[in-house]
């Protein structure tokens, strides 16, 4: 493609030429020259590029190759590059791999290439990627220009390589805060449990008319000197389910580096999962939107959550969001009771009005968190953009506010929460929930 | 200094170097014609270097506007015979019979900011556009000068302004000829001066020389390519415009000299145009 540089140039050239002309009387045909020759220089040099360099471009050969197209997240993983020139002339170009920003990269994934008749170069540079999902690595590009800089032609090579994202083993355990640990301290105390029929005791009180006379305590008997009559208590553990639901549309997919919305939230739901299995509840979880309906059933045991580390590194967040459509989404999926909490996004996760009301309430104790915008957008350095973005997330959160109000007056436990917060709110509402049985 | 910015500075005096070297040959002639107010114009690139980055865009605009109402203030002045106490400092005639030297220096004096500009100019367009500005200010009083001199006159002396004016005169017919006829109208003073002519043909090689290290540098910042990848466009584009040049050189008296140049010039140029690649093109997977 010929740069708007060259025909900038060539046209104050044409301009130079008429005005050697007008000039020419007097003798100064050296300024014909001078225009007409950088004329010709400028057109045979984007000539040759067009013909002659093109050609000997197009007999080049590139090779992709991966380490794993399966990693986990900051895993570093190889890929080398190599490019064979078949033609007979020397080729310079510069290439580079089309690579999404979630990965860091190091090494040769873009650099300058020369390379000799019959000679194959092998570059390398390592990929690491910073949030889950499924990525495509290339095309690799490469460009070669003319000697004076004024066109280039891009090349590709239609190998497209995927690479397929799980979460990292320190995702799952990682996050920590006082507030969780004292939460995970009390982790297992508290078994839900059911007073009546059972086979663990549980205490004892005073006998009333209903009573089988098989569970009176006689050894309680008349020890107030008043011939009351005393009935053993028995329990029974119970387990309760806990689905937690994932917005997996497009709301979710904002952030910068390492830091992205649906990255933290399954990380989140991973963290929460494994608490939950501690206390030998059960866990399922569904990632949803337009696009993606993902539902794995709730098991007592790591399947799970490996099932969603599978899930989540073959799906990249699309579609819409909307609470009724999850709501019904979980009425037709979700047989057995469940403690249900919804992750929601800033984006899709407001009271729009729309919302079929008759969706609006589950059936089920549900907790739904529309997450805070802040600490998902990359800090300005101009100070102007600053205050922007502070006005804009405070504008945000203000209507957050609204749809958290709007909720809860249809019967919904919403909560606008930060980031930071996610994990030890969503393990308290699991405690209180557990706590009266609300997911049994 | 970054090394970029060296390069880009020494090329352009290169690629300015013909207007560098008329303004040279000039200046020493007519200096003692300038009205001091002139000088005003070797301050003005200073001035919008110096300044804040704010108002340096209005500092020519802003110039422009004074000395064009300076000289209609002059005008009207000399026109109407005003006399007020500041009158006296409004002098530059360009309408009555009482026209100076002075009046004319400025065209010459016009060219120095062009120079400045060429030179501190980032892109190579940029360059050849205050080339040409310059060159043509500062050709046009050479021209005059040499006429002069053809006249046995002096700057003083009513020979300049016959110089001046004739020179104006055929630059206006040559391009109503060439407009209307096609071809150039030639006299003869067509070998004016052989040390302008020698100077002219040294410092424009030297110009695209300077243009071709300009492009070429620049372009190492994206990829480095080899000379031998120039020296075939540079080779094959100055023998096609030297024989173009020669012909016109041959058929100057006639029609043909300007149609033949504009065929090859356009032809040249469409082909350039035409097979210009503009989409992504697949290369092969090796095996």
């Amino acid at each position: 493609m010929i740069k708007k540089r060259a025909y900038s140039i060539l046209g104050f050239l044409f301009l130079g030429l008429v005005e050697s002309l007008v000039y020419g009387l007097y003798g100064y045909e050296i300024l014909t020259f001078f225009f007409m020759a950088l004329i010709f220089i400028i057109s045979a040099d984007l000539i040759m590029l067009n013909s002659s360099t093109f050609k000997s471009m197009k007999m080049l050969k590139v090779k992709r190759k991966m380490g794993k197209s399966e990693m986990r997240k900051g895993e570093n993983i190889k890929v080398d590059l190599f490019f064979r020139n078949e033609s007979r002339r020397t080729l310079n170009f510069v290439y580079f791999d089309t690579l999404l920003d979630i990965f860091h990269l190091e090494g040769d994934y873009t650099s300058k290439v020369k390379i000799k008749p019959g000679e194959t170069v092998h570059k390398t540079y390592y990929i690491s990627p910073q949030a889950i999902g499924k990525y495509n690595v290339g095309p690799i590009k490469v460009i070669a220009n003319d000697g004076l800089g004024l066109a280039f032609i891009e090349f590709y090579s239609k190998k497209i390589d995927v690479a397929k994202v799980a979460p990292s083993a320190k995702d799952v355990f990682t996050q920590r805060s006082e507030r969780v640990s004292n939460l995970r301290f009390t982790t297992g105390l508290h078994i839900s449990r059911k007073a009546g029929q059972g086979y663990d005791f549980f205490g004892i009180r005073q006998y009333n008319d209903s009573d089988d006379m098989r569970h009176v305590a006689w050894n309680r008997y008349n020890i107030y000197g008043n011939d009351d009559l005393f009935v053993k208590e028995w329990e029974e553990e119970r387990h309760i389910d806990v689905i937690i639901a994932m917005d997996y549309s497009e709301g979710s997919n904002i952030g910068y580096g390492s830091s992205r919305l649906y990255d933290f939230l399954v990380s989140t739901t991973m963290n929460t999962a494994n608490i939950i299995l501690k206390n030998q509840d059960r866990v399922g979880f569904i990632l949803f939107s337009s696009d993606h309906q993902v539902y794995i059933e709730p098991t007592s045991r790591k399947d799970s959550i490996e099932k969603l580390q599978r899930e989540v590194s073959e799906i990249r967040p699309s579609g819409t969001f909307a609470i009724d459509e999850v709501n019904k989404y979980i009425k037709n999926k979700v047989r057995k009771n469940a403690l249900i909490m919804v992750y929601a996004s800033p984006g899709y996760g407001k009271f729009k009005g729309s919302e079929d009301k008759r969706y609006l309430k589950s059936d089920r104790q549900e907790y739904y968190y529309i997450i805070d915008p802040q600490g998902f957008y990359d800090t300005p350095d101009s100070m102007v953009l600053r205050e922007y973005e502070v006005s804009l997330i405070k504008f945000e959160r203000k209507a957050i506010d609204i749809s958290v109000k709007a909720f809860r007056s249809f019967g919904i436990v919403a909560r606008d929460v930060y980031k930071e917060k996610l994990l030890a709110t969503t393990l308290s509402d699991y405690i209180s929930g557990r706590n009266e049985n609300r997911g049994a | 200094m970054k090394r970029d910015t060296v390069y880009i500075f020494i090329t352009n005096i290169l690629i300015m170097l013909p207007s560098i070297s008329m303004f040279a040959y000039d200046f020493p002639k007519e200096y003692h014609y300038w009205d001091y107010l002139w000088y005003l114009f070797f301050i003005l690139p200073v001035l919008k270097y110096i300044s804040p980055t704010r108002i340096r865009r209005l500092i020519y605009p802003l110039s422009i506007i004074i000395i064009l109402s300076y000289v209609l203030l002059s005008e009207l002045i000399q026109l109407y015979r005003v006399s007020f106490f500041l009158s006296n400092y409004f002098y530059v005639d360009f309408s009555s019979q009482n026209i100076t030297v002075i009046s004319y220096t400025i065209s010459s004096a016009v060219a120095f900011p062009f120079i400045v500009e060429g030179i501190m100019a980032k892109t190579p367009q940029g360059t050849i556009g205050y080339l040409i500005a310059s060159s043509t200010s500062t050709i046009y009083f050479i021209t005059a000068l040499y006429l002069v001199s053809l006249f046995h006159g002096s700057l003083s002396s009513n020979a300049f302004f016959y110089s001046y004016n004739i020179t104006g005169y055929l630059i206006f017919y040559n391009l109503y000829l060439l407009a209307s006829q096609g071809n150039e109208f030639i006299t003869l003073l067509i070998r004016p001066s052989p040390f302008i002519e020698n100077l002219l043909t040294v410092t424009f090689m030297i110009s695209i020389i300077g243009l071709i290290a300009r492009l070429y540098l620049q372009n190492q910042e994206i990829n480095r390519q080899p000379l031998e990848n120039m020296a075939y466009p540079i080779f094959y584009g100055s023998i096609i415009a030297l024989a173009v040049t020669l012909l016109l050189g041959k058929l100057s008296f006639t029609y043909y000299g300007i149609l033949l140049m504009a065929i090859f010039l356009i032809a040249t140029v469409v082909i350039a145009r035409h097979g210009n690649k503009k989409d992504n093109y697949e290369i092969g997977d090796m095996e």
